[in-house]
């Protein structure tokens, strides 16, 4: 109990990657919104200061939520939301539609709703007038047996509009406190939530944003839950964000949900007074792993290899070494599983049945992988985690909803690996680049523990060129471009969804200028291999010829030609999930009667804190040749919002180098 | 010997008939329809039968292989239905790659989902699918279902190859029954073979079927017409959809049905008549009051799609509209016409196959092909066109969503096909006008002053209607292909008029506008305008015509001040091209320390013959090199 209640508490006074200040409670004030009263001034807002263009800004978005107890169906979770939003634009009217989502779980636990009224109202000659929600703007979309949507649209909006809508939500499903986002993609300029929960509900919060809180406070309060029954003492936590920028997409992102501002609620456990009847949820990292152990979609499922006896014993007879065992294995599930691209750490049928199907998601895979493993006799388990677009794992909140995928953790000898059988091309040894997302937790009744996923690989290409050039400016001769690591990975993916033919076609269409007589792809199936392409071509009109001169791009085109990072400012860290290597090295021969001009300079450059570097040479050879090289490296999957303008000059500086040219002359 | 073919053929025999198990083995299907495919058609028939003027039934059963994951999407049954119709008898049963029967569709495989789609607030669609969950390619799928169909203002489109990039088909059939007293009208398109007719007991049968249609590469501007490829289109003569009857043996009649649906919706309230009123007072030229009140329509109203039932065909009446101040494109363009009617001014309820990638309707098939509904205003000279679910569009303009193609006008006398106006290369403009500052570095600052109009200023019409500050400037960034540069300021404006304008000006920083290598500057001139549509060359002889749907002009006018010190080694000769597909030139000319660079290319729009695709591609390929010409400088 004091356990619990420990925990309890450092949660909510936790503060997340950045750090968020709550000004002190002197500053603290009240905002109330009544519905139906507008501030004029609102009506009268042309634009919104802090974003010009912005098609709506939400005034105010507030709502608590309480507990309240009904004779029928116990306790429940109330929800309470007012929101004010100012229409600015033509193209904010869609935030005059809204959905309420209502959930529903075996026709017993549901959510309705209650007291849903909307209103618009516009400035018509210095007059304000108002429209209200009617019965026939409100829709029901049945979506699914466990969800139907509660939809509105409001009357009468207009560039300027005020609208509002509050509703109320009220829950049977008592561990479950609705999550609060901050941020929306307009600006809000209050928003508030307000959280009641008697003590005997042990939560854990989670926050986190970029965006700090204006006002964060917890009071203890007396919860009233019925007014027959007494009180019990509870705590009301009250955070308001104010000016919240809107936020949006940008490149080089995991999910913009690892960004935005928001409150979460977990339950831990509850504990009515007296201490009778009480139940734990999963809390520590102990209690996860044990809880995850004991599902029938997770845990069950890996004594449940059996069904594959005959294969395990034929893998036995054939190989000895262990290794070879887990290859083998490893190669069996991937040819007879089709992953359906669904991830969960949940299986969606036994083992059995995923095997007869042939296709299921992550979960079916890899623990029929493990299962497989155990029934060989080599030590494997699962370690869970959670993909870039779900989110990042907090090693200090225990929440499984926050996991959704789930790959082998294999021990050889000494040695240990992560393997993910979903994926048929990938190299042995290596997990898919979705799963390169912090650490991963190792589910292990004794020896459970964070495993890292960020992995040292690379995506590599390396191009090795020869060619000749002739006195018309026509190139002629060889390269060989080898793709390594994920950039293996990736060519193969591509070859193998696009067939040969197609992938050699499509590089022809990005070579207009190019003749190419041989194209051949070696190593496809090879996958501890680089990937190598071998072409030989003619090239027209990549050297220019001018009176007595050549001028010639040493990279044929095929270096840097734009700067991904275009905007100066960065807010979010640039995630790139894996290290970036590119190196050209290239050799040309001089048509005879021709002689070197100009050569680029050489250049060599790094970016602070080990981030990456980039060399350029070029020289002539003894044999009169030209040799040119250029590589570059960036060595930090994440480059955090600070180290932006270093990476996005870095990048300039490449783009401009790999335009440079070589200067021949007529002698 | 003769026992081992005896043995063998007994083998065959029993594991084919006498256990009946095996019925659409993969290894069965021909190697030219495997060829490039992800899924085959074995077999396919669906039955279309007319009850009578507001029913329809349709039987469908289909099996298909499944080749790779790609084809995956054929392994699931989605069934549409909606409030007028009803799926009933779904079944499915599931093949392995020996064709051999491993499981049939169970109810619980079966799930009812809501179809509402996203452009939709509200609407009465739901699918039924179907989906075993299996995935061992290739596999077999065989489904069957019935339907009872009450939307009868079109029966059934049947194009058996409509994915031929993915789907090879070894065998499909269609059948359409109805009663003689009705009778059928339908069109053959795309080469598909003439219709097997018979006529029973006052029925009339037409059937068509189409056998062994490999998967076909997608040739670079196929027309559009083609899109679907082989096929049949049908419709009534006379239909009726819950209690409103029609017909539509000519445009007219179909034009009369719209006529009937509107009939007595354009009632408004009091208040927005005397509004309209005291708007038009004043007001004589009759154009100037239809943009008076097209523009306070787009003021009042929003757009907000609820199609249920009949809702689908029929418009809200316009005092809904007037009351709520939403409603969809019926509902929108019904309201407009109410307003423009209440002002003394005739307007015809449009309807159109919306779209920019759309291909024309038939014109010689009068029948339900129209996904939108626009207003028409005519006038003394040129008709006005409004497009009404749209707040922030031009008065007048159509943009390539409803431009250049024929429309049904429901006037007083019935229906009347009309075309839409077209916007040609002197409509669709980008003048760009660049000064530019280069230093001995090869860096630059840039001063750009460009003007978009008709459809090449769509983008950034909607940048300033959509999007906010940050998006702006993110699109802006988007827009410029300059390899490294920091925009420092910009500025969007719009003029909304029958042919839009939109002013773009930007100040930028260029970093090695000149790439510089030792003493020497290499420099594109061509700025902004770099052409990148280069088009593959195949040994491969084209099948069909070259479509070319925009055509537009551009003109390039960008002057570089360039370093004191700079001499010219080597400049571009000028090019000038002319083709039946457009016209090219290009010129840079040097004086005082300063080069001008001049541009101009006007793209045509037309259909010409499948072989001067290969002009076309050389076309492009000429515009693509003189775009990238190098100026180099000696320091």
């Amino acid at each position: 109990m004091k356990h619990y209640s420990r925990y309890f508490l450092q949660s909510t006074l936790s503060v997340l990657f950045i750090l968020l200040f709550p000004l002190s409670n002197i500053l603290a004030q009240e905002k109330t919104v009544k519905f139906g009263k507008i501030d004029l001034a609102d009506l009268q807002m042309k634009s919104y200061p802090k974003d010009t263009s912005s098609e709506a800004v939400i005034l105010s978005d507030i709502a608590d939520a309480y507990y309240r107890y009904s004779e029928s169906s116990g306790l429940q979770v109330v929800f309470n939301r007012h929101r004010r939003i100012k229409i600015l634009k033509k193209s904010g009217y869609d935030w005059a539609s809204y959905q309420i989502p209502l959930g529903r779980y075996k026709g017993a636990n549901k959510e309705r709703i209650e007291n849903l009224r909307g209103a618009t109202y516009n400035l018509v000659n210095d007059q304000i007038v108002t429209d209200k929600l009617d019965k026939a703007s409100i829709f029901d979309e049945k979506q699914t047996e466990n969800l139907t949507y509660k939809k509105i649209t409001l009357p009468n909006v207009k560039e300027g509009s005020v609208i509002e809508y509050t509703y109320s939500t009220v829950s049977d499903f008592d561990t479950s406190i609705p999550t609060w986002e901050f941020q929306k993609n307009i600006p809000v300029i209050w928003s508030e939530y307000k959280v009641q929960i008697p003590d005997f509900y042990h939560f854990k919060m989670i926050h986190q944003g970029y965006e700090p809180f204006f006002i964060s406070t917890v009071k203890p309060v007396n919860i009233s839950l019925d007014p027959t029954t007494t009180r019990y003492e509870g705590k009301e936590y009250r955070w308001v964000i104010k000016d919240a920028p809107a936020i949006q997409e940008e490149p080089f992102m995991t999910t913009l949900n690892d960004y935005n501002a928001k409150v979460e609620f977990e339950i831990a456990a509850i504990i009515p007074p007296g201490g009778l009847n009480s139940k734990y949820f999963s809390v520590t990292w102990e209690d996860f792993t044990k809880t995850l152990l004991e599902y029938e979609n997770f845990g069950t499922q890996l004594k449940r290899g059996g069904f594959l006896k005959e294969k395990v014993n034929t893998i036995k007879a054939a190989e000895k070494e262990p290794v070879n065992q887990v290859f083998a294995a490893y190669q069996f599930i991937r040819t007879n599983m089709k992953w359906d691209g669904n991830s969960s750490i949940y299986t969606s049928n036994s083992l059995k049945k995923s095997f007869e199907n042939k296709t299921g998601n992550c979960a079916d895979i890899n623990l029929m992988f493990i299962a497989m493993l155990k029934e060989l006799g080599i030590e494997a388990d699962p370690v869970v985690l959670s993909t870039r677009d779900h989110g990042r794992i907090l090693p200090n909140y225990v929440l499984e909803k926050k996991f959704n995928y789930v790959v082998a953790w294999v021990k050889i000898g000494d040695n240990s690996v992560l393997l993910d059988a979903t994926d048929p091309f990938l190299d042995f040894g290596k997990i898919p680049v979705r799963c390169l997302n912090g650490s991963g937790r190792l589910i292990h009744e004794a020896n459970a523990d964070w495993v890292p996923l960020s992995s040292n690989e690379r995506i590599t290409k390396t191009l090795i060129l020869n060619f000749d050039l002739n006195n018309e400016g026509q190139m002629n001769g060889s390269l060989s471009i080898s793709h390594l690591g994920y950039g293996g990975l990736y060519a193969r993916k591509q070859i193998f969804t696009d067939s040969k033919a197609k992938y050699i076609e499509s590089f022809r269409k990005k070579h207009p200028t190019w003749n190419i007589s041989k194209f051949e792809i070696e190593k496809l199936e090879e996958l501890s291999d680089p990937l190598v392409e071998n072409i030989t071509t003619s090239i027209q009109e990549t050297a220019s010829i001018a009176g007595d001169h050549i001028y010639l791009n040493p990279l044929l085109g095929e270096g840097e030609k734009e700067n991904p990072f275009k905007t100066t400012e960065r807010k979010f860290p640039v995630e790139l999930a894996t290290q970036i290597e590119e190196n050209y090295i290239a050799t040309f021969s001089i048509p005879e009667g021709y002689e070197i001009e100009e050569l680029p300079k050489n250049i060599r450059l790094s970016l602070p804190n080990d981030g990456g570097k980039f060399s350029y040479f070029v020289s002539k050879t003894e044999e009169g040749k030209i040799a040119v090289s250029s590589k570059f490296l960036l060595k930090k999957p994440t480059f955090y919002a600070e180290e932006y303008s270093s990476l996005k000059e870095f990048y300039a500086q490449i783009v401009a180098k790999h335009a440079e040219q070589i200067v021949l002359k007529k002698k | 010997m003769k026992k081992f073919v005896y043995s063998a053929f007994f083998w065959l025999f029993c594991s084919s008939f006498i256990l009946g198990q095996v019925k659409w083995p993969a290894a069965a299907i021909p190697e030219n329809l495997r060829e490039n495919a992800h899924a085959v058609m074995r077999k396919s028939e669906t039955f279309y039968t007319v009850r009578n003027s507001g029913e329809g039934q349709r039987k469908v059963h289909y099996i298909v292989t499944i080749l790779d994951q790609q084809g995956i999407e054929y392994s699931t049954l989605t069934v549409r239905y909606d409030k007028l119709s009803k799926v009933t008898n779904i079944e499915g049963t599931l093949y392995n790659t020996l064709g051999e029967k491993i499981k049939t569709l169970k109810k619980s495989d079966i799930s009812d989902q809501s179809g509402i789609s996203n452009t939709n607030l509200f609407d009465d669609v739901r699918y039924k699918v179907g989906q075993f969950n299996y995935a061992s390619f290739p596999f077999t799928v065989e489904f069957s279902y019935e339907e009872t169909d009450r939307n009868m203002l079109s029966y059934e489109s049947w194009y058996p190859h409509f994915d031929s990039e993915n789907l090879a088909v070894e065998q499909d059939f269609f059948k359409i029954s109805v009663p003689a007293s009705l009778d059928l009208r339908y069109k053959e398109l795309n080469g598909i073979g003439a219709a097997v007719t018979e006529e029973n007991n006052g029925i009339k049968s037409y059937s068509w079927m189409v056998k062994n249609l490999p998967v076909l590469e997608k040739e670079p501007y196929a027309p559009r017409k083609i899109k679907y490829g082989p096929g049949v289109i049908t419709a009534p003569n006379e239909f009726e959809v819950e209690g409103y009857q029609g017909k539509m043996s000519s445009w007219k009649d179909l034009g009369e049905f719209d006529n009937v649906l509107c009939k007595n919706r354009d009632i408004l309230p009091e208040e927005t008549i005397a509004e309209v009123k005291q708007l038009t007072s004043g007001i004589t030229d009759p154009v100037q009051k239809v943009k008076k009140l097209y523009e306070y329509m787009q003021n009042k109203t929003r757009y907000i799609s609820i199609q249920l039932g009949i809702g689908g065909w029929q418009p809200f009446e316009a005092k809904y509209v007037a009351e709520k101040g939403y409603g969809d494109c019926k509902a929108l363009s019904n309201f407009m016409k109410s307003i423009l009617k209440s002002a003394n001014i005739e307007s015809y309820y449009t309807s159109i196959q919306a779209g920019d990638d759309k291909a024309d309707i038939l014109t010689d098939f009068p029948s339900q092909q129209f996904n939108h509904v626009i207003l028409c205003v005519p006038m003394k000279q040129d008709s006005i066109w409004l497009e009404c679910t749209s707040q922030t569009n031009p008065f007048g303009y159509l943009s390539d969503f409803t431009s250049d193609r024929h429309a049904l006008l429901a006037t007083p006398e019935g229906g009347k096909l009309v075309m839409t106006p077209g916007y040609g290369e002197k409509d669709n403009l980008q003048h760009r006008n660049i000064q530019v500052v280069l230093n001995e570095e090869g860096d630059a600052e840039a001063e750009t002053s460009m003007l978009f109009t008709g459809i090449l200023q769509d983008d950034y019409a909607s940048a300033i209607s959509r999007m906010n500050d940050d998006e702006q400037k993110k699109f802006m960034y988007s827009q410029i292909h300059i390899p490294n540069f920091d925009l420092v300021k910009f500025s969007i404006q719009n003029e909304k008029k029958t042919i839009p304008v939109s002013k773009v000006k930007n100040s930028l920083l260029i970093r090695k506008c000149a790439s510089k290598s030792g003493t020497r500057m290499f420099l594109n001139p061509n700025l902004m305008s770099v052409f990148n549509q280069i088009l593959p060359v195949t040994d491969k002889s084209r099948k069909h015509d070259v479509e070319l749907i925009n055509a537009y002009t551009e003109t390039d006018s960008v002057m570089f001040q360039l370093p004191a010190k700079a001499i010219i080694e080597a400049q571009p000769a000028p090019v000038n091209i002319e083709t039946a597909f457009g016209k090219y030139q290009s010129e840079v000319k040097i004086k005082d320390q300063k080069l001008y660079y001049y541009r101009k290319f006007i793209r045509k729009r037309g259909i010409f013959p499948p072989g001067s695709y290969a002009e076309l591609a050389d076309f492009y390929k000429k515009i693509s090199k003189a775009d990238r010409a190098q100026v180099v400088m000696k320091l």
